[in-house]
């Protein structure tokens, strides 16, 4: 009788158990994440070996109000509007500017120059801030996860004021 | 006689483990990631092409860029495309006896003069039009298309953001030629 129940059990299939589905989804992640700290913009990437650099760069916001102009002031801390990630403090704000445009005139000779006339209602704001910078060889400097380039596009929030603006200067302080 | 039949199927059953579906599916679904993986980055293809690639000049313009961004860029800065990270090149000096990078012009626009389309300049130290060259290596297809590292189509007219260390500017390439070795 004990012979035939253990040729019973013996010939018992095996069951899927919660165990075998623990292993499989291991198994998964694990690959997830050796392709994703691998892939170019792996956020992991820009963990390792960065430097620490304070950085100073310029962003021109373009064509405000003289209003929105005056809300901007020095000492601000700015943030990316996206992310609420701190992108530095404001240091110094040069005098704001009409905003231009580029127009033509015609001399006597009937040549025509372009020229930069100036928007009565629109200013043109320079602000320089200063910020700590993650640096990384042959990528360059980001400010908390935000890249900073000459060219690149920012979108910012000040204490009293939101609005893009174009970077145009980047002066690393080694 | 059953009794000592059992016994050894038991015997075996410990010495040769049974194989059973799930650890098929494990199996199969581990070989396909690794196979997924391969496809994916091509280690094998990259050291296969690099053998094949020859170096070239990429030229290319840049328009309308504020003045100062020009003061960023230096000859052997690296380049990259800022959509996927991956390498482009490194900056040229413009022509063999130049030490600079870009080659400036004054910024153009199209304006309309009384139904007449004129093409006008931005004054000095505002924007600028620029040339450059960045050299890189890739492989030249038969039909003459040409594909960086191996992996990436470019050609003449297309445009592409890239980034340096300090500078993010959309160029538009216009020409490339295989430099002499």
């Amino acid at each position: 009788m004990s012979n035939i129940n253990i040729s019973h059990k013996t010939k018992k299939k095996r069951t899927f158990n919660i165990v075998d589905f623990f292993i499989v989804v291991a198994i998964l992640v694990l690959v997830a994440i050796l392709i994703y700290a691998f892939s170019p913009w792996s956020q992991l990437k820009k963990l390792w070996a960065l430097d620490e650099v304070t950085i100073d760069y310029t962003i021109v916001i373009r064509e405000v109000d003289k209003a929105d102009a005056a809300k901007i002031k020095k000492d601000d801390d700015v943030t990316d509007s996206v992310t609420k990630n701190p992108l530095g403090t404001v240091t110094s704000i040069d005098d704001i500017k009409n905003s231009t445009e580029l127009t033509y005139i015609e001399d006597e000779n009937g040549d025509i120059h372009g020229v930069l006339s100036e928007k009565s209602d629109k200013y043109d704001i320079t602000v320089h801030i200063t910020a700590v910078a993650n640096y990384e060889e042959g990528v360059g400097y980001t400010v908390n996860g935000c890249r900073i380039a000459v060219g690149e596009e920012l979108y910012l929030r000040f204490p009293q004021y939101v609005h893009s603006g174009f970077c145009t200067a980047l002066d690393p302080n080694s | 006689m059953k009794d000592k039949k059992i016994k050894n199927k038991e015997e075996k059953s410990r010495r040769f483990p049974k194989f059973y579906v799930l650890d098929v599916v494990i199996v199969l679904l581990i070989v396909s990631v690794l196979l997924g993986i391969y496809f994916r980055y091509s280690v094998f293809d990259m050291f296969g092409n690099s053998k094949n690639q020859v170096e070239v000049e990429v030229s290319f313009s840049i328009k309308n860029i504020n003045y100062t961004t020009g003061m960023h860029i230096d000859i052997d800065d690296s380049v990259y495309f800022k959509s996927d990270g991956s390498t482009f090149g490194v900056i040229m000096a413009n022509t063999e006896n130049s030490q600079r990078p870009l080659h400036e012009f004054f910024a153009e626009q199209t304006v309309n003069k009384d139904g007449e389309i004129v093409t006008i300049t931005y004054p000095p130290n505002t924007r600028i039009d620029a040339d450059g060259k960045i050299k890189c290596k890739g492989i030249f297809a038969k039909d003459g298309s040409f594909m960086l590292n191996g992996n990436k189509f470019i050609a003449a007219g297309q445009t592409e953001t890239v980034c340096t260390e300090r500078v993010t500017v959309a160029i538009t390439i216009t020409d490339i030629t295989e430099i002499s070795p």
